[in-house]
């Protein structure tokens, strides 16, 4: 097994919950604490996405971390579509669907 | 059997954490004996486990890595390595914001499934852990020489720089006067895209003028270039620098010795070749163009060079290189280049006449 493989669901797992955790931040009061909190996770999320090669993931986080820290939430509603679908299909690359 | 190199992995991402550690423990010669989620984490675990390296991430809760880089230097010196997902690229100057703080090197996260770079991350590892601890020095070496008679600007400054390097040529361009009149020609090595962060760092620790090289001639004068590490610089005749994607005889990028060896091709006698900090032996080829052309051959002093293995492969083909500590090389070119830019219109006859400059 790859080293990609071996650590893809894992990576989903947690892609999954970081997502969940943005999302959720983003339902209440957009205050700049909360988007630089938002940013801070997709930063994560985009370093952990690069070690897995999901470069897609990756690219996407880091647009993500940069509207969010510009203060632009529309562009950042936007991305995390994007990514969700980018995470949903790691995920069903995962089972072999 | 030789002892596994023993290694702490810094980064709040508990599944960065398990791929680093996963990453590095593939060959068996390298083992993780801690982990740190944070800056406090860190610094605690360091000082209790004395590693041979730490690997550094920069965007963490709570202190931030170049924080964390400067605490660890301060209580438990320790080779460090930055690996990170931030755009130390572009812009950004943080890879070199943490070699200022002490760490020796830096990269970007690798992919799994890219094998070059997990290899060459491993390769960074063992090269790093080899390397002496030391104290963060203050940057701050004093003011600058006075340029007490700078005359036109004469010939060109080539100098190469490995890893470490950034650290000794930030002691060499502090010691250069505002008003230097030389071009500073710099092959220095690291990560391909980060010659304009690379020369950010640079414009914040010297007031000459930084210049990136691209495929269009730029012109030389007085200042420092740089080029991306995607190719090479080179001396394309003796008013304009360039870059060239690729050499057949140099695989390496940017290489010291083309760069050293267009000098001497363009500027004969009035070059002064600079080997500083590095891994491997990039610069004594071309430093042997520059001798044969009767240029000015300086290299850092090997017994205080971290890593040595650039200024020991020169001084070894080179014994007349002049060779010296790194805070005297930039008063050494300061005095040279005004000295030589005064005194003469043309190369010297013969290097006996540079090196006696050079002596004085």
């Amino acid at each position: 097994m790859s080293l990609h493989e071996k650590f893809r669901e894992q990576f989903v797992a947690t892609a999954t919950q970081r997502f969940h955790t943005i999302t959720r931040a983003l339902d209440g009061a957009h205050s700049n604490a909360m988007l630089d909190g938002v940013a801070s996770e997709l930063h994560t999320l985009g370093g952990e996405a690069s070690l897995l090669g999901a470069l897609d993931i990756a690219d996407l986080a880091r647009h993500g971390e940069e509207a969010a820290r510009e203060r632009r939430p529309a562009d950042l509603r936007a991305v995390l579509d994007q990514l969700e679908v980018a995470i949903f299909a790691q995920d069903l690359a995962r089972s072999g669907t | 059997m030789k002892p596994k190199k023993r290694v702490v992995i810094v980064d709040d991402s508990s599944l960065a954490r398990t791929i680093l550690r996963e990453i590095i423990q593939a060959d068996g010669d390298i083992e993780v004996v801690g982990e740190a989620q944070n800056g406090y984490e860190a610094v605690g675990l360091v000082d209790a486990l004395k590693p041979d390296l730490v690997t550094m991430d920069i965007d963490m809760p709570g202190p931030s890595g170049i924080d964390t880089i400067g605490w660890i230097m301060e209580k438990a010196p320790t080779p460090i390595l930055v690996i990170t997902s931030e755009q130390l690229g572009g812009h950004s100057s943080l890879g070199f914001q943490a070699i200022q703080r002490g760490a020796m090197d830096f990269m970007p996260k690798p992919s799994i499934s890219d094998e070059q770079a997990v290899a060459h991350l491993r390769r960074q590892v063992r090269t790093l852990s080899e390397l002496p601890a030391f104290v963060h020095v203050s940057a701050d070496d004093g003011e600058p020489a006075p340029a007490t008679r700078v005359a036109r600007a004469t010939g060109i400054v080539a100098i190469a720089s490995g890893v470490g390097g950034p650290r000794a040529l930030s002691r060499v361009l502090r010691r250069l006067p505002p008003d230097f009149p030389c071009p500073v020609a710099i092959a220095q090595h690291m990560p391909p895209r980060f010659a304009v962060a690379f020369a950010r760092y640079l414009e914040s620790i010297t007031p000459l003028p930084v210049r990136v090289v691209g495929e269009q001639p730029t012109p030389i004068a007085p200042g420092v270039f740089v080029c991306d590490s995607t190719s090479h610089l080179v001396v394309k005749s003796a008013s304009d620098l360039v870059t060239v994607a690729a050499h057949k005889d140099y695989p390496s990028k940017p290489s010291a010795d083309l760069l050293f060896g267009s000098s001497a091709d363009h500027f004969g006698g009035s070059v002064i070749a600079v080997v500083l900090s590095g891994v491997g032996s990039d610069g004594s080829r071309g430093l042997g163009r520059v001798i044969d052309a009767g240029g000015l051959a300086v290299v850092e002093r090997p017994e205080t060079a971290i890593p040595a293995d650039m200024p020991k492969a020169a001084s070894l083909a080179w014994p007349d290189a002049r060779t010296m500590p790194v805070e005297l090389i930039g008063d050494l070119l300061s005095s040279v280049v005004t000295d030589a830019s005064a005194k003469t219109t043309a190369p010297p006859a013969d290097s006996s006449d540079r090196l006696a400059i050079a002596d004085d």
